[in-house]
């Protein structure tokens, strides 16, 4: 038995999802988009179960969206591989009761059986509103049970009813009413459904409205539909339109008015209260001064927690994962084998899920946030900033998390809800300068920028203020933040033109967050994530290990030379002439394509190359030194001038802030996009924008006299 | 972005004037819906003659908060600009 629990964005369906089915839940993606499909067993008493669909939240049957689209194909049965539900669980919202009965009045067109689940009740006695289970059913004609589903309380009856849906009849035929011209043309067009597609009565109905009801040009699946269908929905609009009917007006009217009737018997307004909590709250939290004070502390906060806090188990992590390869070392004989599940397995995957400390954070926060109502709150006052470049108020959370990572930070688009400000997002969100770019700037600015202070005073033997160092690092952050919203500003107005912009955005109340909700988010990213970790990313690394590895040279070379003469070597002379002009030399290529793994590769693959001794290598800090000493002191043979120069240096950190290097970026951008398409690009993209620009520093550099 | 200047009908009392251009606190009534996401706006409750607030104003010329059917939603200020009002000098509510 499956039965598909829908409802209303912020409606309580997901508490409601967590506390039926506990831990016995399935996270995926429906096939072929990125709406996320989540499944469910619910233990009924008796020893029954059922299958729980949880569908994405939704405002409406009607596809304004993906998830709206996804929703309607899965209960009408469209979607392959998704067989119809045998029923519907309506999560209905107590305190919002007139808008979320809009959905169940479509819901109750398809002719599935329908259990209406009341929530919120504690937040509409708040608000003065209370609503009477038992009129609603009466008036609506089909069962409807009320809950509160973190205390429990009316489980038993709930239960009762789910065990009695499967055998329940569909609701009683439609209740509101059509303008005539408008029913006559929607029975028409039913009928012709009937007939070409074999649909039952009551589903070709709701599909006539859904038809009737969408603009031209918004129609999907219009192949779906016969020609004689097609052709008469053409001609209703032109038959409608000339007589003066809005059909989209006429249809939301009437079920409005009808939920109206529902709603004045079974809901009781006493006096209206003189102002709500979540409205004294957001008389500060949304105040045009404070509002924002509040906004830009609760970022630090989160950003400092990305940053700082999450070393601490990042550290671990790395240790735990080098200990582990250690101890395999040991049992394991020396050769090939032992080389690529040492350094190829070990060190591939082992950098990425040191990551996961960030996203585990990040996903706590996020969850805290969207579920308090916070969220909305934050892309109210963020989206005049971020809409300018075509961006979306919630799109500010996944770009500043894109400082510390930009793999939690794609993952965090999901809270975006329109399709292309996510990807906007997505496309940009790697500009932004990510930790792992960090080390690689450490290693530059402190090999080749003089610590000149620029302003500022001593306290003693401390000096505080600015020094050229901390200017340059500042300038990488700036360089990056700015690409991307050029980036995002110029992709806005070219490749992804067209769909219209929209804000919708529902502010709903504040409430406590439920830590089961938040935990179970969290954990759901995390495993997504390490999943993601053990098989793409693992495979890279595998492939990056035989680049670096073979041919293999003769036994007692060193290894310098070794990788000089690896395909990783010859792959960076070969692309030496590309990168010449930006100041590098083929040592740096080794870096630049060793660093596709992770960026703060670039460090240790520099280390290798310049055959640092290995006691230094075991400390991440004495390697930077012990590298950045030996590459001041490379000296180019042709010229006899060094390979590095303060401007080299300058031309190769701009390099790593705008070019796409990053591995598990690149696998998680797939994920999300659902298709190579968009990650493909973004190489492309950043490749392209880093070269120009790297190009035009160096050079410009040199013509201006730096060398 | 919007360089439109709203007509100062409504504080004068007048018929009929864009969502936008209302005052904090002001209230009136759904006239006409139009704009790319009219569809959706209509499902969101604004049909003709539904009663809407404009709660608040975002700063730097961001999105409006309204009030309406007992929830809040908020605009852009070009969406809200395709929304049709009525105010009259009664008070609606």
């Amino acid at each position: 038995m499956i039965f598909a629990l829908v409802g209303n964005p912020n409606c309580g369906k997901t508490t409601l999802f967590n506390a039926l089915t506990g831990l016995r839940q399935k996270v995926g993606n429906y096939p072929g988009v990125t709406v996320e499909h989540k499944q469910g067993v619910v233990a009924l008493p008796q020893g029954e179960t059922v299958t729980l669909i949880d569908l994405p939240g939704l405002y409406s049957l009607t596809p304004h969206s993906p998830d709206e689209r996804i929703a309607r194909d899965v209960l009408l049965g469209y979607l392959p591989g998704t067989p119809r539900p045998n029923a519907i669980v309506n999560v209905v919202d107590a305190s919002n009761l007139e808008r979320n009965l809009y959905l169940t009045s479509q819901l109750m067109d398809l002719g599935l059986p329908i259990l209406v689940v009341l929530t919120m009740g504690d937040t509409a006695a708040q608000q003065g509103i209370y609503v009477d289970a038992a009129t609603l059913e009466k008036e609506l004609g089909v069962p409807a049970r009320a809950v509160v589903a973190s205390r429990r309380s009316g489980w038993t009856e709930l239960y009762a009813a789910l065990l009695e849906l499967s055998s329940q009849e569909p609701p009683p035929s439609r209740r509101w009413n059509l303008p005539l011209v408008v029913e006559a043309e929607a029975e028409e067009l039913a009928d012709l459904l009937q007939r070409d597609h074999q649909l039952k009565p009551r589903e070709a109905f709701s599909e006539a409205l859904l038809l009737l009801g969408l603009p031209e040009e918004r129609r999907e699946h219009k192949d779906r539909w016969s020609p004689e269908v097609r052709n008469h929905l053409a001609g209703d609009h032109l038959r409608l339109l000339r007589e003066g009917v809005d059909v989209s007006v006429s249809i939301a009217e009437a079920r409005y008015a009808d939920v109206g009737r529902v709603i004045s018997r079974a809901m009781r307004r006493e006096s209206v209260s003189p102002a709500s909590v979540s409205d004294r709250v957001d008389r500060v939290f949304l105040h045009r001064f404070w509002g924002y004070v509040i906004f830009i502390a609760l970022m630090c906060f989160l950003f400092q927690a990305m940053f700082s806090w999450a070393t601490i188990p990042m550290d671990w992590i790395k240790s735990g994962v080098d200990a582990l390869g250690q101890t395999l070392a040991g049992w394991m004989p020396d050769g090939d084998l032992k080389d690529l599940v040492i350094n190829g397995i070990f060190g591939g995957v082992g950098n990425t899920i040191v990551f996961l400390p960030q996203i585990l954070i990040l996903f706590f926060f996020i969850s805290l946030l969207e579920d308090t109502g916070y969220l909305a709150r934050a892309a109210f006052l963020m989206d005049r900033l971020m809409s300018r470049v075509g961006l979306h108020g919630k799109s500010f959370i996944p770009l500043l998390s894109s400082y510390a990572c930009a793999i939690p930070g794609i993952m965090a688009t999901r809270t975006i809800d329109s399709p292309r400000a996510r990807l906007l997002t997505i496309l940009v969100a790697p500009l932004m300068s990510c930790s792992a770019r960090l080390p690689v700037y450490a290693v530059m600015i402190g090999a080749f920028i003089p610590a000149v202070h620029l302003a500022g005073f001593h306290i003693g033997k401390f000096y505080v203020g600015l020094t050229l160092p901390a200017l340059v690092l500042f300038a990488m952050y700036a360089l990056g933040t700015v690409m991307a919203f050029l980036m995002a500003a110029l992709f806005n107005r070219t490749i992804l033109k067209g769909e219209p912009p929209s804000f919708l955005l529902e502010m709903p109340p504040y409430r406590l967050p439920s830590l089961r909700t938040v935990l179970y988010q969290m954990g759901e990213r995390a495993w997504l994530f390490l999943k993601r970790a053990g098989t793409v990313i693992l495979s890279i690394s595998v492939v990056l290990w035989f680049l670096a590895t073979y041919p293999k040279s003769p036994d007692g070379t060193s290894k310098s030379d070794q990788i000089r003469h690896s395909l990783a070597g010859q792959i960076g002379r070969v692309i030496e002439p590309a990168i010449a002009p930006l100041g590098f030399d083929w040592k740096m290529g080794i870096g630049i394509v060793s660093s596709f793994a992770a960026r703060e590769v670039f460090v240790s693959a520099m280390g290798t190359i310049y055959n640092v001794a290995d006691d230094a290598a075991s400390d991440d800090s004495k390697l930077s030194v012990a590298v950045g000493e030996k590459m001041k002191s490379d000296i180019n043979l042709r010229t006899g001038k060094p390979t590095f120069t303060p401007l080299v240096a300058i031309a190769l950190m701009v390099y790593y802030v705008l070019a796409m290097q990053c591995m598990s970026t690149i696998a998680v951008v797939r994920r999300e996009t659902n298709g190579w398409k968009w990650p493909l690009f973004q190489i492309a993209y950043m490749t392209g924008l880093a070269w120009v620009v790297t190009f035009l520093v160096y050079q410009g550099g040199k013509l201006l006299g730096f060398e | 972005m919007n360089d439109k200047q709203c007509d100062p009908i409504c504080s004068l009392g007048l018929k009929e004037c864009s969502l936008d251009c209302l005052g904090r606190g002001q209230k009136a009534r759904v006239a006409t819906v139009g704009g790319p996401n009219r569809g959706r706006l209509l499902e969101m409750g604004f049909t003709r003659g539904t009663v809407v607030e404009v709660s608040r104003r975002a700063a730097f010329g961001g999105p409006l908060e309204i009030r309406l059917r007992s929830y809040r939603l908020s605009l852009r200020v070009d969406e809200a600009q395709a929304i049709r009002v009525e105010t009259d000098s009664t008070n609606p509510e």
